[in-house]
């Protein structure tokens, strides 16, 4: 080996390696990258024995620090034989020359191993000492990276260009032509403070930012998953209006993350506006089971405000990140014990009107319809299942294996099982003690044992006969006051009489006592009903024709049958589950009346999303799902929250209801993801990148941050400013970072190829909403009403409202959506798509909309020409870029429009008027 | 993907931007190879060279039965009317005795593959199928089945097939879309589900085309001009070029704009190349009759005029919702909608040999499961209805051309044809081997998405290497 590792070290082609080998910054993205996969944190997928993420575990085995010559790491790495060598050849995963040289590197330093920086507490740094006074402490951070490598800012960005950036930036929409000439007039960084005050305190921010935040709240406003066309929630846009609200307001941003998660449990009024927040967790799809629910849930949670992939722990421990399996369990535990009411809350007080009465009115009626029909159904459903026991024990009897209840496909007719019965019988079986007096003979019987059934069965009767004692002494059955014998006589008899010679036998034996039961009651309730009538003669209550409903023996049957909790006492949801499929098909009609006039009546007044807390009597065992099978229970979980990052909010798990435990420990100051998260996320939508690269992906093989330093800066800066996203804003695009040019400078691209250091303002293109937004309001028709029920952008164009007001379709996405990048409506988006394909600029030629908006522009700007005695080219010009043609351009445009003039001078206008539309300058922003 | 640490050559990638440039509508996310800023995923090279570059894949919605089509069961004859001799199996509804396919088999071809008279022109070409029947699927549902054929998993938001391939491959022509689904009057059960994008960029869903619409301008989105005719609009847009070109000039070297500017050129060629695709009425006489009447056969015809133009994946539809889910009188409704069909499917293996394309296109003619063996009970308890149900576990499907080895079968159902027993085929398997016949080896065709990597296949999937040719 020893010649080979000569050369590896001192290869020319290393020449340029790192002096001193940082673990965070070069060998753990290659750990996680090559190794971890099998040598990583899941046990179940670890090889040989051998863990490579810890340190003492690495030492102990493959690395002997500060000799790799004596590391078996290294011989494995530097192995020329392809049974040796690591990672092994089929994995695909080879390691570079300067990788391997950078392990040997980093042993003969020592290999001392870091902790993964995003877990690290946020460091308060000081900004770097610069000569220039007017750099900010941004600036100072950027500046004095770039100038270690030679370089420098870019020239700042004109006047004219720097406004229409931050308007994009801050609002979504192109400054109007007074603000431009203001701003023109006294561009000075007083003005400048001046216009990003305006902007922030504008509503168009509120609505900007809003979308942002609607990406990572992966919003639509259908429930996605639809068989055949789509269903719509009829409230979701409450949670997008609250978004709006909250980001206009500056709501502090640990508060947004609380009543996001938690609104139901901050002591609010019954229909405070806030409790609308709570559609960031029931907005997401609505999925066949709950499993899948919770973990859209935890995925949104994690991944969006914490920069985690926690859902790989669905299945198994994380493969790269110190998230094991309990870690995911205990968010679920954590998550499930919620619900969403049936009448969803009302938003504020509506104002009294005809059509909320009218409203209120249908409503009460299509309810009352409702319940009247599922309660007798479920009624209904109750009394057959209590006639078919032995069924259901026949089923165990033979052994019918578990089944995952939280998937429902099945049709039923009332002589089919129901599997969520036949799983509630095993529950309830195996929970009851051996004495029981009706199923202490099923349990003993049903246990192993190596006597012949029938001897057992025998010795067994002969006891409980004994123990049972003398029936005289029970006390005459229609005494209330009747004993019970520590033996149910019934079941005993019917032993004794039909003697079942096996286990099967033994469930139609019960079937049998309970159908009979069943049927008494029945009976009996009828004919103790009918001693009411006026023309009955008067029966005393202990009469000798009551012991069926008096005998405590019978009660003792009933109480399986009847008693909380017991399987066939379903409760009413679950019944109207399971009925049959005429019924439940016309049930499911009344419902869908139900949420028609919820989601179409004029007066369906607004209503939160909510969820709220379970009763504690619901609380349930939760266990981690081996390879997330809920048939494959493993260890008990309680709720709780990530290991890895410690009680980030000690104790309140055991104090809160576990969703606002949750919640306090995402905005606990101890826990650092949540602001870098953040401060990464604001920072990405003015810079274009983030400073993380992988905005949503902050473990160990997400990128590591550029500017670790600024990063915390910021991180701790939004901390110190009670968490005010305004204020990061205002510091962010008041920076000279920001104020430069984004021009192209061969010799910076050279040096910084991605630009990781800033040394200028990368160009952007208009995102869907942003432009379509941008050229409503440069035809004019720009409608700028807030809120309320969506529109839909694809049918509706004529409806000039701000796209985040557009209907989102999660199940039949719009093509405006998927042609132009939009969010994924079904997942978390921190970062979306950025494409260019023929589509996109075969919409800027020929769609309806453009041309729409491009006749509206050009009448616009004659209207406006005649009465102001302007030139209605430079009316265009200014309305879509923001500056007056210059003098080669109306010489263009006059060329242009001359050769047009055939059709008519209206027409020429408009053709121009498109031209700008579709044009570069009008959808890139420099 | 590209590893975290190499990613950082700049020649590298923009020599792998130009060689992938003319890509255009085909899929190919122009601005992941453009920008250096930009930081995504971008397609891959196949693993090794495939036998199959295209896939047109005849989608049967609703649930072919096979005990009706390529999966003869004497048995079923025999026990006519009587209980089977084992416990019906879970589907969807209660069913009861057996029903004797009403249709007569006969072998067909130098294999002598036996194909009901269901099909009497696709019987002519069994010698270029491969027919398995041991399929199986997870549910009787036919949503979660469809989303099983079509992406892998029947529960979570992931790719369809198609997307993976055209993110995988790209597309050969730069005017039409990578991914095409063809359905007349309507959608299918799950409806754009079927073909989405999910985490892989938008650009690679499937574009969804009503065939029974006959204007073929009418097919795709803002591909025509209502306003201008195309002398004033070549005018117009050689002012519109004029206006960014003057914009790049200030902003030099930008490859964000230069992208755009050439995007509009695609675009505008576009206009006036794609619609012909579509337009079958430039077919010859003698090619439609080959085809036959009605939408089914005529997109057919449409599928591998797309193909031969370069389209990477065609999935034809047979109608809105579920044609073939025929719960009740199977004898008259699967002969209507195997009718609608037959000529078409032999038209299009026929056609495709023909033009020396059937070598690389691969067609697969499935549906998302089979039918029971077992008629269906109507509320009554009788099975008067005549109907079969939803069957996930066995069922048929067939493939051809594209590196399948011709006049094979393989797999087998129980006596009855209720359940695969003999070499089960899952999907993921099918996704395996198709994989496989395009060039890809399932378990490296990665996507990173939030932290992972994503397969079609998950975590698993074999290649049924009995079929290969």
């Amino acid at each position: 080996m020893g010649w080979l590792f000569v050369w590896v070290l001192q290869s020319s082609v290393l020449a340029e390696s790192p002096e001193t080998i940082s673990f965070n910054e070069h060998i753990r993205p290659l750990l996680a990258e090559h190794c971890l996969h099998c040598h990583g944190p899941d046990a179940s997928q670890r090889k040989g024995d051998l863990r490579l993420d810890l340190e003492a575990a690495a030492r102990s085995s493959a690395i002997v620090a500060g000799n790799p010559q004596a590391s078996p790491l290294m011989e494995r790495l530097l192995s020329q034989d392809p049974d040796d060598i690591m990672p092994p050849p089929e994995e695909g995963k080879a390691l570079s020359p300067e990788a391997k040289h950078l392990f040997a590197r980093w042993i003969e330093q020592g290999a001392s191993y870091e902790g993964h920086w995003a877990f690290e507490p946020l460091r308060r740094v000081d900004p770097p000492q610069m000569e220039n006074p007017d750099l900010s402490d941004i600036d100072r951070f950027i500046l004095v990276r770039l100038q270690e490598q030679g370089l420098d800012f870019s020239p700042p960005a004109s006047p004219a260009h720097w406004l229409r950036r931050v308007s994009f930036d801050l609002t979504g929409l192109p400054p109007s032509p007074q603000v431009m000439e203001a701003f023109l007039e006294n561009p000075s960084s007083d003005a400048r403070a001046e216009v990003v005050d305006d902007l922030l305190a504008s509503k168009q921010y509120g609505e900007h930012w809003g979308r942002h935040w609607l990406d990572i709240a992966r919003y639509a406003d259908t429930h996605g998953g639809s068989a055949i066309g789509f269903t719509r929630f009829p409230f979701s846009y409450t949670y997008r209006d609250y978004v709006i609200e909250a980001f206009h307001q500056d709501l502090p941003y640990d508060r947004f993350i609380m009543e996001q998660l938690a609104a139901d449990s901050l002591g609010l009024p019954n229909q405070d506006p806030a409790l609308a927040a709570l559609g960031f967790l029931t907005v997401g799809q609505r999925f066949r089971t709950r499993h899948d629910t919770l973990d859209d849930q935890i995925d949104v949670i994690t991944r969006g405000l914490m920069g985690l992939t926690v859902t790989c722990a669905r299945c198994h421990d994380h493969k790269f990140d110190p998230i094991p399996t309990t870690d995911y369990y205990q968010l679920y535990a954590a998550l499930d014990g919620s619900e969403e009411p049936d009448l969803l809350p009302l938003v504020g007080q509506p104002d009294p009107s005809d059509s909320l009465k009218a409203y209120q009115e249908s409503l009460e009626h299509l309810n009352q319809q409702y319940t009247d029909v599922s309660r007798e159904q479920g009624e209904i459903l109750r009394a057959r299942l209590r006639m078919q026991v032995g069924a259901y024990l026949q089923a165990l009897a033979q052994g019918t294996p578990e089944q995952d209840l939280s998937v429902s496909f099945l049709s039923f007719r009332t002589d089919d099982l129901r599997p969520h019965v036949l799983e509630r019988w095993r529950r309830y079986l195996s929970g009851l003690p051996e004495g029981d007096p009706v199923f202490g003979p099923w349990k003993i019987l049903s246990q192993a044992d190596e006597q012949p059934w029938m001897e057992r069965l025998e010795k067994q009767l002969a006891i409980w006969k004994e123990a049972n004692g003398d029936p005289a002494s029970w006390g005459a059955r229609q005494e209330l006051g009747s004993k019970t014998p520590a033996w149910n006589p019934m079941v005993l008899e019917a032993l004794e009489t039909q003697r079942p010679d096996s286990l099967e036998a033994l469930a139609r034996v019960y079937g049998e006592v309970f159908s009979q039961a069943q049927e008494q009651w029945l009976t009996a309730s009828l004919e103790a009903a009918r001693e009411a009538l006026p023309e009955a003669s008067v029966i005393p209550d202990q009469d000798a024709r009551h012991a069926t409903i008096n005998g405590a023996i019978d009660r003792q049957l009933r109480h399986h049958l009847y008693a909380r909790g017991t399987p066939t006492a379903l409760e009413d949801d679950l019944a109207s589950r399971l009925l049959n499929r005429t019924v439940s098909d016309h049930l499911g009609g009344r419902r869908g009346a139900i949420h028609d006039l919820h989601l179409n009546h004029e007066g369906s007044p607004p209503r939160a999303m909510v969820l709220q807390q379970k009763p504690a009597a619901d609380s349930k065992t939760y266990h981690v799902f081996r390879r997330g099978n809920p048939l494959d229970r493993a260890q008990i979980v309680e709720p709780g929250f990530l290991s890895t990052l410690g009680s980030m909010a000690p104790d309140a798990f055991a104090t809160h209801p576990p969703r606002k435990a949750l919640a306090l420990s995402i905005v606990s100051p101890d826990n650092p993801l949540t602001p870098r998260v953040v401060v990464n996320w604001v920072w990405k939508h003015h810079f274009g990148k983030g400073l993380v690269r992988t905005p949503d992906d902050f473990g160990t093989r997400g990128a590591p941050p550029t500017h670790p330093q600024l990063l915390d800066f910021l991180a701790q800066g939004l901390l110190d400013d009670d968490w005010s996203l305004k204020g990061l804003h205002r510091r962010l695009v008041l920076s000279q970072t920001y104020a430069q040019a984004s021009m192209e400078r061969s010799q910076a691209r050279g040096k910084d190829p991605d630009n990781r250091l800033w040394w200028r303002m990368p160009r952007r293109r208009l995102s869907l909403e942003s432009m379509r937004d941008a050229m409503l309001s440069a035809s004019g028709e720009l409608d700028l009403s807030m809120g309320g029920k969506p529109f839909d952008m694809m049918t509706d164009q004529e409806v000039p409202r701000r796209s985040v007001y557009g209907f989102v379709n999660r199940d039949v996405p719009s093509p405006l959506l998927t042609t132009f990048d939009g969010a994924n409506p079904s997942a978390c988006t921190a970062r979306r798509p950025e494409t260019t394909v023929p589509q996109q600029t075969l919409f800027a030629l020929n769609s309806r909309f453009i041309l729409d908006r491009a006749t509206a522009m050009a009448r616009r700007a004659q209207t406006q020409a005649k009465d102001s005695s302007q030139d209605p080219v430079t009316l265009l010009y200014r309305w879509a870029y923001g500056r007056a043609p210059e003098r080669e351009e109306r010489l263009m445009a006059r060329e242009a429009m001359e050769k047009w003039q055939g059709s008519s001078p209206e027409v020429a206008l408009e053709r121009l008027a498109h031209a700008l539309l579709a044009s570069n300058e009008f959808v890139f922003v420099d | 993907m590209q590893h975290p640490i190499s990613n950082g050559n700049p020649i590298w990638n923009r020599r792998r931007f130009l060689h992938r440039a003319g890509m255009g509508m085909g899929g190919m996310a122009l601005g992941h190879m453009l920008s250096q800023e930009t930081f995504g995923s971008h397609a891959q090279a196949t693993h090794f060279p495939g036998k199959a570059k295209h896939v047109i894949h005849v989608f049967l919605n609703g649930g072919m039965s096979q005990v009706d089509t390529f999966d003869p069961k004497p048995e079923l004859d025999r026990w006519g009317g009587r209980k089977l001799p084992f416990e019906n199996l879970q589907t969807e509804r209660r069913t009861g005795v057996a029903l004797p396919s009403p249709f007569s088999f006969a072998r067909h071809g130098v294999s002598g593959i036996p194909v009901s008279d269901l099909f009497p022109h696709l019987s002519r070409c069994v010698d270029e199928l491969a027919v398995i029947r041991s399929m199986y699927a997870e549910l009787p549902s036919h949503e979660l089945s469809l989303m099983l054929m079509n992406t892998g998993t029947q529960r979570l938001v992931w790719p369809s097939f198609g997307s993976w391939l055209t993110w995988g491959m790209g597309s050969e022509n730069e005017n039409l879309p990578g991914f095409v689904a063809l359905c007349p009057g309507g959608m299918p059960v799950g409806g754009a589900g079927n073909w989405r994008s999910a985490f892989l960029p938008g650009v690679y869903q499937g574009t969804y085309v009503d065939t029974s619409k006959e204007d073929p301008r009418a097919l795709i989105a803002d591909v025509h001009n209502t306003r201008m005719n195309r002398a004033q609009q070549s005018d117009h847009f050689r002012y519109l070029q004029a206006l960014n070109r003057r914009h790049a000039l200030l902003r030099p070297d930008e490859s964000l704009i230069e992208s755009r500017i050439q995007s509009f050129e695609l675009a505008y060629r576009m206009q006036f190349e794609a619609t012909d695709a579509f337009d079958v009425s430039q077919e010859p006489e003698h090619m439609l009759k080959l085809y036959g009447e009605g939408p089914q056969n005529r997109q057919l015809l449409i599928a591998r005029r797309l193909v031969e133009r370069g389209v990477r994946f065609v999935q034809t539809w047979h109608g809105n919702l579920q044609p073939w889910d025929s719960h009740s009188n199977i004898k008259d409704s699967h002969r209507k909608v195997a009718n609608e069909c037959d000529q078409g499917l032999a038209a299009l293996i026929i056609d495709l040999k023909q033009r020396g394309l059937l070598d690389e296109t691969l067609i697969l003619c499935s549906g998302e499961f089979g039918r029971t063996p077992s008629v269906e009970m109507d509320q009554g308890g009788g099975g008067a209805a005549q109907g079969r149900d939803h069957n996930h576990w066995g069922f048929s499907l067939w493939m051809a051309g594209g590196g399948i080895r011709g006049g094979t079968t393989y797999g087998a159902t129980d006596d009855f044809g209720f359940k695969a027993t003999e070499n089960p085929v899952s999907i993921h398997d099918l996704h395996a081997t198709m994989l496989h016949l395009l060039g890809f080896d399932h378990e490296r065709l990665t996507y990173r998405y939030a932290g992972r990597d994503f397969r079609l296949t998950d975590v698993h999937g074999r290649v049924i290497r009995e079929v290969l040719s």
